[in-house]
């Protein structure tokens, strides 16, 4: 894939709104995650989780996801020029769930008009629906929905669209903290106790978050010719299925080796090229060992600085693989590979190349963002540094 | 790059099932043995569309569904209700996410090429056509296998009457009421030749109340594109979600002359956001047995804006 320049970002996340302070963050490893405060679910304990600040989404929308969408595709469409028909593609896993959930928890399937609007927003396709009319943009779009990868392949479509024609592409992803999900989480036991701690031996498993992340892509001509700063280029996707289990991971992480190798494949270069990994980094055992065990069957020793940045920002679900996407972009321009928040004895059975406590500054040209889920999906990007 | 349809599955109502999968077709594998109800759809009209030459393992999947597993949501969210938070069921927790069914078929399948999942309201199916279409020019894949499927539930169609979709209690039917249904469909995608081409899948959006479809005036355009550019050869698959928008399909195909041949499937499949794959899929058959040089565009409608067109035609093998 040639020629996908990124020229917008936007991001929201536990840790703050915008690239500037998200960078700022990841340079003090800051730990976004606190004790759950949307809402109370009894028997259930408060764990830490990356919540958005209140005051960031008072007023913005009626359904939060869409309002945490807003609040990052705005910052990231900022002085653009979107005219034509581009495409709009976003991932979440759960949409509007935040309020539907509330409807079916009040009035238990019953009939009848009350507190109706919960359930305007649910459906997940709506978000792409009112991103384009509140920003005022034509095209077609696409909402996709493959549990943690979502705004990972979303990304992946929007650029492969560019490398088709297509002018400009908004593509991310938005999810909030549900019910639904922190429960769901629970009744997997996957959920930790403590601030989540990626790759680490003592790992409890993971935390939950909620954000939103954008960027806009265009035709790399069409973005020199109009004078945009160009931010980082979208090089490669690729995606697999593990074949395997719903929940788990394939042991030896093949889906994954299979997904960064296509990705690789698709930005031509080899696997010597990569300076920084923003690995899925979940921090339950499976995943973390699954995907430790993929990077060293990829990526001959010493191999790439790896990091995962969900000790700061918590398992953001379908907004995780567009979050990652904008730390790339930001570690890449900024020459700074961010650590992993939380780690602090390594898993000796995951013999990768950790990015040493408090980050590291090294001149940084590709990067790669892993991003797998439910249903054994994987999803990898490649990102390479603007070069004007 | 031509695209051709190798294959074609489809599960809907049976005449007189008001709207509901009665008889779930029997999966060809005994793995896996208790599905729920929505990935059984996903995977017998799956298994359908596969022809025997396919690929397994390199097979790319792309999966449509505008609500995922509604059932398995309502379930979890009683458990919550009924027992505590604590009592969730991890099962339909995992059987609620909308990529739930595509993870299903991957495995039934053994594939291991990319899987995806699209949730574009009632466009589901058409914008799973489109990734499809994206992966084979983009060299990602050679064969797509593209499914969509959805269920009704109580708590759907509660959902619609609370906004007045449906017909009016004393009967009386809104032209705006929509008819909700259920059911699956699946189209194997190639690029190798074959009777079924794809001509165009084209999605555009609209600005849009979320529950509102497109106006007249809006529809127009591609509409008449759809209508236009063919042979003489050429049918219309309308949307045709509720009597208002069939009504504006029509005044619009009133413009062509010679007026082509047009269909309205609403009343075999009803409403729901996988129905145009299943249009998709009707037409295909329609042409196929009709005779070479066959076209039929097939226009869908969503709530929230959303306008496509997929123009499928009959060639010589």
């Amino acid at each position: 894939m040639r020629g996908v320049a990124i020229t917008g970002l936007g991001i929201v996340s536990g840790l703050g709104l915008g690239p500037a302070v998200h960078l700022q963050a990841l340079r003090a490893a800051r730990c976004g995650l606190r004790s759950l405060s949307l809402f109370v679910l009894p028997g259930l304990p408060a764990l830490p989780v990356g919540e958005v600040d209140p005051e960031l989404v008072l007023g913005q929308h009626p359904s939060r996801t869409i309002a945490l969408a807003l609040l990052a595709a705005r910052q990231a469409v900022t002085d653009q020029e979107l005219s034509g028909d581009g495409v709009v593609a976003v991932g979440t896993t759960t949409g509007g769930i935040f309020e539907s959930e509330q409807h079916y928890l009040r009035h238990r399937g019953q009939g009848g008009r009350a507190d109706r609007e919960l359930l305007r927003h649910h459906p997940a396709g709506v978000l792409a629906d009112v991103l384009s009319a509140e920003l005022k943009v034509s095209g077609e779009r696409h909402t996709f929905s493959t549990a943690c990868s979502s705004s990972a392949n979303a990304i992946g479509y929007g650029a492969a669209c560019i490398q088709q024609g297509k002018p400009w592409a908004l593509v991310g992803g938005a999810d909030s903290l549900s019910r639904l999900t922190y429960a769901g989480f629970h009744s997997l036991k996957l959920l930790s106790d403590e601030p989540c701690r990626p790759f680490d031996q003592n790992r409890r498993g993971l935390s939950l978050g909620e954000g939103a992340a954008f960027l806009l892509l265009e035709d790399e001509a069409r973005a020199r010719k109009r004078g945009a700063s160009i931010l980082g280029r979208v090089d490669g996707w690729g995606c697999s299925a593990d074949a395997f289990h719903m929940t788990a991971p394939h042991p030896e992480g093949l889906g994954a080796v299979e997904a960064m190798r296509a990705a690789l494949a698709d930005a031509g270069v080899d696997t010597s090229d990569v300076d920084y990994v923003n690995a899925h980094g979940t921090a339950t055992p499976a995943n973390d060992r699954a995907e430790g065990f993929a990077l060293t069957a990829l990526f001959k020793a010493p191999g790439p600085l790896v990091s995962s940045t969900k000790g700061s920002t918590g398992h953001t679900l379908g907004a995780a693989g567009a979050m990652e996407a904008v730390f790339c972009v930001l570690a890449l321009g900024a020459g700074f590979a961010p650590s992993t928040t939380g780690l602090i004895d390594p898993d000796p059975a995951i013999q990768v190349r950790h990015v040493p406590p408090g980050g590291v500054a090294a001149p940084l040209r590709v990067a790669i963002s892993n991003s797998f889920g439910f249903g054994g999906n994987n999803a990898s990007l490649v990102f390479s540094r603007a070069t004007q | 790059m031509t695209v051709t349809l190798l294959g074609l599955g489809l599960i809907a109502p049976g005449v007189g099932d008001a709207f509901r999968v009665r008889n779930l077709p029997q999966l060809e594998q005994a793995r896996p043995k208790r599905l729920p109800r929505l990935e059984h759809m996903a995977l017998a009209a799956a298994q359908k569309a596969l022809a025997p030459i396919t690929d397994l393992q390199r097979l790319a999947l792309v999966f449509g569904t505008g609500y995922g597993g509604l059932t398995a949501t309502r379930d979890f969210l009683e458990g919550m209700a009924a027992r505590g938070a604590e009592f969730g069921s991890p099962i339909a927790f995992q059987q609620s996410v909308h990529h739930s069914p595509a993870g299903q078929i991957s495995i039934a399948l053994g594939s291991r090429g990319p899987a995806l999942t699209t949730s574009t309201r009632e466009l589901s199916g058409e914008s799973a056509l489109q990734v499809a279409i994206t992966l084979l020019a983009t060299e990602r894949a050679e064969e797509v296998l593209v499914v969509a499927a959805d269920e009704w539930t109580a708590t759907l169609e509660a959902g619609y009457r609370a906004f007045g979709s449906l017909a009016t209690e004393d009967g009386e039917q809104s032209r705006r009421a929509l008819q909700p249904s259920e059911g699956a469909a699946a189209v194997l995608l190639g690029k190798t030749p074959g009777a079924l081409q794809l001509e165009m899948c084209t999605l555009v959006g609209h600005s849009c109340p979320v529950l509102g479809f497109p106006s007249r005036g809006q529809l127009r355009p591609l509409l008449l594109e759809g209508a236009r550019t063919q042979s003489e050869a050429t049918s219309v698959s309308l949307a045709a979600p509720n009597a208002d928008v069939l009504e504006a399909e029509l005044s619009v195909l009133s413009e062509v002359v010679p007026a082509p041949a047009q269909w309205v499937d609403t009343s075999t499949f009803g409403f729901h956001p996988s129905a145009g794959l299943l249009r998709v899929v009707a037409a295909a058959m329609r042409i196929h047995a009709g005779p070479v040089g066959s076209a039929c565009a097939v226009h869908g409608l969503a709530l929230g804006g959303g306008q496509s067109l997929t123009v499928l035609r009959h060639v010589r093998a």
